[in-house]
């Protein structure tokens, strides 16, 4: 068949295969709820880093002190703290913006430990917005069921459901015991002094993939 | 957003989705996945709605969003294209419509042909694109796009093999 009759028939075949579609698995407010909730993440994850940056810059600032003419130390008046520089700009549709990147005008301080004295929280909302930016192919992953256990306070944890399996993601605070781990997980070090783990049984993700991501969420806890 | 640009979205959206869908079909082969990328295009728009000023291009703007997501997923190892979830094409019988064996040997066919070749084919001769069109898709030169739509050709021709004489004419 010569090329002009191909390429005549290969458009007349392309609208036939694609022309019994099934019904839509999607509608506008399905792509609605999950950009607000991409948004809001994202945000959270922003937000949470920002306040971390302008609560270190108040301290460091509010810890330069001043002696009086009679002895007395005082505290010198911290000048307000710059605002956090933002962390998320609007950038004209390109081959690198397709999927929202974000920009950071400086590294936003680790995450570190959680606060409170419950039990931690195995669906850590800013931990998840961390793993969802290390790891946009999880942004929409499932939470998965967790178990009742009691993890320290003060830690964080993530378990999503990926693939076939599930994403474990788990944060020990400075000073918590963490045995390495022997499941084919990782364990590293984070920014905060604390530890990391992450497992990913039946999720297809393989050692070195985890082994890069956490390579790059220590450093954010 | 205000309400105006939700509604304006929400048109756009009714207008296209049916089309996004179909190149999207042409693109990965199967119905469940082609979703899966036409919600995420749809989705990475809605997120951008207020800072696309051109709305005359957001056609332009869906397609290289879908392209490149598409393409992406092909890279990812936990995500290798797997065969469809569609059942394989069963063998022809008698009383089995020829068009659906042809349609099914052509989705075969192009899934067989690498990503980016199969992409340029879909927006060359599904979208219809020209050359200049689909290299600001594809996000790489009208060279390129020449040579890629050459192999891909070529590339579908030797999958297709003796089904390529039940493409239509018309």
């Amino acid at each position: 068949m010569d090329e002009q009759r191909f390429e005549t028939g290969l458009k007349g075949a392309m609208r036939d295969a694609a022309a019994d579609a099934p019904p839509p698995s999607f509608e506008v407010g399905d792509v609605v709820r999950t950009s607000k909730r991409i948004t809001a993440r994202r945000r959270a994850a922003t937000a949470g880093a920002a306040l971390a940056v302008v609560a270190v810059v108040g301290v460091g600032v509010g810890m330069g002190v001043t002696t009086t003419s009679g002895g007395n130390a005082t505290t010198a008046a911290a000048p307000a703290p710059e605002a956090a520089p933002s962390a998320y700009r609007a950038a004209p549709p390109s081959a690198a913006d397709a999927q929202g990147a974000e920009s950071a005008a400086a590294p936003p301080a680790p995450l570190g430990p959680a606060t409170g004295d419950a039990c931690a929280n195995p669906q850590d909302p800013e931990l998840r917005a961390l793993v969802d930016q290390v790891l946009p192919e999880v942004a929409d992953a499932q939470m998965a069921p967790t178990t009742m256990e009691c993890r320290p306070p003060r830690g964080r944890g993530v378990h999503l459901l990926v693939g076939e399996g599930v994403l474990i993601v788990d944060y020990a605070p400075p000073g918590e015991p963490s045995a390495p781990r022997s499941d084919g997980g990782v364990s590293v070090p984070t920014a905060s002094g604390g530890t990391l783990q992450m497992v990913a049984p039946g999720t297809g993700i393989t050692a070195e993939q985890l082994e890069q991501a956490a390579a790059e969420l220590a450093p954010l806890l | 957003m205000t309400d105006a640009a939700d509604e304006e979205f929400a048109e756009y959206f009714r207008a296209r989705r049916d089309a996004v869908r179909r190149t999207a079909y042409l693109l990965c082969g199967d119905w469940h996945r082609a979703d899966d990328h036409a919600q995420a295009a749809f989705v990475a728009l809605h997120r951008h709605w207020r800072r696309i000023r051109d709305k005359q291009g957001l056609d332009a703007w869906m397609r290289r969003t879908l392209v490149r997501s598409v393409v992406d997923e092909s890279r990812r190892p936990w995500r290798r294209e797997k065969a469809p979830l569609t059942a394989a094409p069963e063998p022809p019988v008698a009383d089995r419509a020829d068009a659906v064996v042809t349609r099914e040997a052509l989705v075969a066919g192009l899934r067989s042909v690498p990503a980016k070749q199969r992409a340029v084919l879909v927006l060359r001769f599904f979208d219809g694109l020209d050359v200049a069109e689909t290299a600001t898709a594809m996000g790489c030169s009208t060279g390129t796009v020449k040579s890629q739509t050459a192999h891909g050709l070529a590339a579908l021709r030797a999958a297709l093999g003796d089904a390529i004489d039940d493409l239509r004419t018309a």
